[in-house]
């Protein structure tokens, strides 16, 4: 079909050249006309024609039919050529009208009347001759060119769906070359962009991938679909979309590189080429609009770490993060403040406190008069938020609050505040603070106040209260995420006083009002609870069941919900059941083994006196045992074999009693090397000699793999036992393994022992200022650990030793006000303030701890020989 | 007499190879001055080059002392460049950069043909060329191939002696490979995870000859997810 019409159009054209027969006196006006015309004059072509028709366009020759048809299709197209839109529409309009039979010409004079009729600014008209061309042409691969300009007239007229109608069928043109579908698919995203169907635009932009038109259209939109995204919701659409940011260096460089058309060649290819150009010069147009319009790199790589955080890629939004913290570029200098912003929010979002506290103070010491100085201190407070220091966290919030009273996030800040103090114990004065807010705040804001609030009320034990203000939520125009936690508020509350009616009643509403919920798997879990409660373990049972399937925290929540049923019910079977699926979920799945499921083969094996272990699951854990597949749980793997060795030692093939066999895992391991490997089975070993009293040899074999193993990939159990008898042996690994579990377990509840041990270290080596600093450390970020009373105390005779008295009085003093602190240390507190005391004068307050010690904690001999001696040298004195 | 017609022969053809081997140059002197021509060869602190017909006399000598800088007369891509300029190695400093540029080029190419000891030998004969980018890439292409010889430790010595010239928001697809498998082969994971995944995070994202590799250390380095 195309090379018929190619020779089409050239006839249109190659006929002209044959001698107008007859008419002789007409002649050289004619060839005159036609030879313009040839030479691509098309002006003086339709002259000449205009001329022609003014002296000789009565003669009987000229209006003979064969001749009439040339003459008026080659002046409509001269004319049409020479912009005289108008004129060429109406002759090539009538020459349709007269050549009914002229098929071969048709199909090129109608497409060309479509296109002068757009461009005279007729669209009516252009609408109707596409019409036609596309019911009669169905054929052509023009319908594509066609349809594609009348999208664009749709999309013009805010004719949205049509518009994408016409491009659908665009694209659905197979002979579009690659490089033409790149750019129908870009003109569908705009389309799509004007619509408003953004996951649609993002779709074609993700298909059109190749080449140069591709990159560029990707370039020009991603911006703004990217921010479409962040602000309806959509992080993963804004990450897909971010992906294709450029910068201007980029952009501008290939605006140089702009791709190029091929001259025509016939007019066929010149139709095509004059639609390339013209989407090409779009291109180009929107290129540089984006260029001119002085958007800035900084301001992507803002948007780009906001996508990083939203879209759940907080390590990424780390990585670029330091990336932009170390650059000495002029752009990283702008970005400074927000790039620790996102690196404190990037470890917020991946509980690693410690460091997002070490990135707010390097910020806060390098740049105290910073303008983002307080929303630095205010993600400083969340960080203490985070690790569930609220006390920290809203001594800090007051601080914020008192310093920049006039901030524009001020109303924000008091909200959160509010929050901690509640979280913190302080429920009266949060109370207090959200019912002021409600009174200022705007009212879309009303709702989540309503809620707090309704918290508040029943920390308080204001249940009543508390119950109302949670309805009122579920009641108020709200998020949906926000209703569905009044309603998980509401239900906990019947569900802790037993209100049986108002709870179903809850918990059907709830079901009604928010079918498939994001909060659905939490209340099957209370909902659970509650028949748990009322003794029906069979129902609650089968919803734990139901809730396990899941791959979320609520359904581990419900796996170990069931494990605690099966064991107080004593359903052994039901407990090996249930402990084993378990396992073998997690080990399908690639993730760490279930402590839990693994202990309650341990209790299974004990109680009923059989092997729980089925054969295929017993060998898949024997072997990750010895491939090290397994991170943690090795140790329990062990037990279960040691606890039924008679049954499973058939299996492995063994013929001689578990420490023999471990001990023969132990020199299998040790002849190949696999050192990390065999500190599973060794540690076993010491662990079981510990057991049985043998101390020394069970640290042989730990100090055996001291200088083999490779700390950094040890669970963090291992490690840190490794670590301790590296430590107290004084080996020279101890050192790095501490500074090891140090680097990589930075949330352990074990790093401020390890601390500890790197502190006393010091101190040994009369590193005195690195003691204390290490001890420090652990005072203001582990306060919630159970090393911080030990370390506070072992801190304040430091303290003392060195003359440092303020502060062990300081210290001594903040200690003395703790709740639960251990008599022993209570003591030993005391006395170092009553040594202090009398140093600095303060004679009364030492006579005072002296007389508590020996009233309070006469038990404790070397204290109160201490105190003795103090007291002797108060009452010389 | 067969024998003799077969040593002029080979005299003919040696004499026409000479000529589509020789170095073509250009050069500007301290005074303004121009030349161009081939180069024959060094020799007392001169440069012996035979010049173009027309511009200058046959055969000539100039002073290196009075040369600013040289140019290669030919910007194609010659793969017998590097052979043609051993003879005249001390000339490399006063090449210039687009000079520097080519023969950068052809040490590229001489990595993808993983001519590893070559490369190291060339990477070192082009130390301390007076350029503002072109020692941190070649530095980057010796690293390149101390690691292929094995030689890692020194490899991460050389990556870390530029570390303080590289911003990590412009660093080569190949310098954030190279420090990404030098991490991971050292163990340091978190190392690896950065330097292989920052290409992909910058404005506009890494796309290049390296970005096969550096998603696959990548992916064997995933850092953990939020919990």
């Amino acid at each position: 079909m195309p090379h018929q019409w190619m020779s089409v159009f050239l006839l249109a054209l190659g006929l002209a050249s044959q001698p107008a027969d007859g008419i002789l006196p007409l002649r050289d006006q004619w060839k005159a006309a036609v030879s313009a015309l040839q030479k691509n004059e098309p002006v003086k072509a339709a002259t000449l024609f205009r001329e022609f028709n003014h002296w000789y366009g009565n003669e009987p020759e000229v209006t003979e039919a064969t001749f009439r048809e040339r003459w008026h299709r080659l002046w409509g197209l001269a004319a049409l050529q020479s912009g005289e839109l108008d004129e060429g529409i109406r002759l090539l309009a009538s020459w349709l009208e007269e050549n009914p039979e002229q098929s071969r010409f048709r199909a090129f004079i109608r497409f060309q009347i479509g296109l002068a009729c757009r461009s005279s600014n007729r669209p009516d008209e252009a609408v109707q001759h596409w019409s036609v061309f596309v019911a009669q042409y169905p054929e052509l691969p023009e319908c594509a060119l066609v349809h594609w300009m009348w999208a664009e007239l749709e999309l013009s007229r805010s004719n949205l769906a049509n518009a994408k109608a016409h491009m659908s069928t665009v694209l659905s043109e197979e002979r579009l070359p690659e490089s033409g579908k790149s750019l129908a698919r870009a003109a569908m995203a705009l389309i799509d962009l004007s619509s408003g169907d953004h996951e649609s635009a993002l779709e074609q932009l993700s298909i059109c991938n190749q080449g140069t038109v591709s990159q560029i259209w990707r370039s020009v939109l991603a911006p703004s679909l990217a921010n479409q995204f962040q602000t309806s919701g959509n992080p993963e659409g804004a990450f897909q979309a971010s992906k294709w940011f450029s910068s201007p260096t980029h952009l501008r460089k290939m605006l140089g590189e702009f791709p190029g058309l091929s001259r025509k060649s016939s007019p066929r290819q010149a139709i095509w080429q004059n639609h390339w150009r013209n989407q090409l010069g779009y291109l180009r147009s929107n290129l540089e609009n984006v260029l001119d319009s002085g958007f800035e790199l900084k301001h992507l790589y803002e948007m780009r770490l906001q996508t990083l955080l939203d879209s759940d890629r907080a390590a990424d939004a780390g990585l670029l993060s330091r990336a932009l913290l170390e650059s000495q570029s002029g752009l990283a200098q702008t970005l400074r403040s927000t790039a620790y912003a996102t690196a404190i929010r990037a470890c917020q979002v991946r509980e690693q406190w410690n460091e997002a506290n070490t990135l707010a103070d390097a910020f806060l010491e390098a740049f105290p008069n910073d303008p983002a100085l307080p929303d630095i201190l205010f993600l400083q407070a969340k960080t203490a938020a985070g690790r569930k220091d609220f006390i920290t966290a809203v001594q800090q919030m007051e601080k914020l609050i008192f310093r920049f009273p006039e901030h524009a996030s001020i109303l924000k800040w008091r909200i959160a505040a509010a929050g901690w103090r509640l979280e913190s114990g302080q429920a009266e004065s949060a109370l207090d603070e959200f019912t002021e807010l409600e009174s200022v705040c705007r009212e879309s804001w009303l709702p989540y106040l309503r809620f707090q609030t309704a918290r508040c009320w029943k920390a308080l034990s204001q249940i009543e209260k508390a119950k109302s203000a949670f309805c009122d939520v579920s009641r108020m125009k709200a998020s949906p995420a926000l209703m569905e936690q009044a309603w998980v508020g509401l239900l906990k509350i019947h569900l802790s006083s037993m209100e049986m009616p108002d709870f179903r009643k809850a918990i059907q509403d709830y079901r009604k009002n928010h079918a498939d919920g994001l909060y659905s798997g939490m209340v099957n879990l209370l909902d659970a609870s509650f028949y748990e409660l009322a003794g029906d373990l069979d129902r609650a049972t089968g919803i734990y069941q139901q809730v396990s399937t899941g791959e979320d925290s609520t359904a581990d929540h419900a796996l170990n919900q069931l494990s605690r049923i099966h064991a107080a019910r004593e359903d052994y079977l039901a407990l090996r059941e249930h402990a084993l699926k378990w396992i073998q979920t997690r080990v399908d799945r690639g993730l760490p083994l279930p402590v839990r499921g693994l202990s309650d083969c341990v209790l299974y094996q004990s109680v009923v006196g059989k092997a729980v272990l089925p054969d295929p699951l017993f060998r898949t854990l024997s072997e990750g045992l010895d491939s090290s597949r397994f991170k943690s749980g090795g140790d329990i793997i062990l037990k279960l074999m040691m606890d039924r060795w008679e049954d499973y030692m058939g299996w492995l093939g063994a013929h001689s009693g578990f420490e023999v066999w471990l001990k023969g895992k132990i020199d299998q391991h040790h002849a190949s090397g696999q050192w990390n490997t065999l500190s599973v089975y060794k540690l076993f070993l010491a662990n079981l000699l510990e057991m049985d009293g043998r101390h020394d040899s069970a640290d042989t074999h730990r100090i055996a793999l001291l200088s083999h193993v490779n700390a950094s990939e040890l669970p963090e159990s291992s490690l840190f036992e490794l670590a301790v008898t590296a430590d107290e042996y004084d080996f020279p690994e101890a050192i790095p393994m501490l500074e090891t579990f140090l680097g990589n377990n930075s949330e352990s509840a074990r790093y401020p022992l390890v601390l500890m041990r790197l502190a006393q270290r010091a101190r040994k080596g009369d590193e005195r200022r690195q003691s204390l600093a290490l001890m420090e450390e652990i005072i203001s970020d582990w306060s919630d650990n159970a090393a911080f009373i030990s370390s506070a105390v072992q801190l304040v005779k430091w303290y003392h030793e060195d003359g440092l008295l303020e502060k062990s009085e300081s210290l001594s003093n903040q200690l003395l006000e703790l709740g639960g602190m251990p008599p022993r240390e209570t003591a030993a507190i005391l006395l170092i303030r009553a040594k202090v005391d009398l140093a600095q004068g303060r004679r009364q307050r030492c006579l005072l701890s002296c007389k508590r010690i020996q009233t309070l904690y006469s038990s404790f001999h070397d204290i109160m020989d201490e105190t003795q001696n103090l007291l002797r040298k108060v009452t010389d004195a | 007499m067969r024998k003799h017609w077969g040593l002029l022969g080979l005299l003919i053809l040696t004499q026409f190879a000479g000529q589509l081997n020789a170095l073509q140059i250009k050069g500007v002197m301290h005074n303004g001055m121009t030349f161009s021509g081939q180069i024959i060869r060094l020799q007392n602190g001169f440069i012996e080059f035979k010049g173009s017909p027309g511009s200058q006399p046959q055969f000539m000598g100039i002073p290196i002392s009075q040369v600013r800088s040289l140019q290669l007369a030919d910007d194609k891509l010659d793969p017998g460049l590097l052979v043609k300029l051993e003879p005249f190695l001390t000339l490399l400093p006063i090449f210039d950069s687009h000079a520097h540029g080519i023969i950068i080029a052809h040490l590229e190419s001489m990595a993808k043909n993983q001519q590893w000891t070559r490369l190291y030998q060339w990477t070192g004969y082009l130390q301390g060329i007076p350029s503002k980018e072109a020692p941190a890439r070649i530095t980057t292409l010796r690293a390149w191939a101390l690691m292929e010889m094995g030689l890692r430790q020194r490899a991460g010595e050389l990556l870390n002696s530029l570390e303080s010239g590289v911003d990590p928001l412009e660093a080569s697809g190949l310098y954030c490979w190279l420090r990404a498998r030098i991490a991971f082969e050292e163990n340091l994971p978190e190392e690896a995870c950065y330097w292989a995944t920052l290409p992909s995070l910058r404005i506009p994202a890494y796309e290049g000859d390296f970005s096969t590799q550096l998603e696959e250390i990548r992916n064997s380095t995933p850092l953990p997810k939020p919990s």
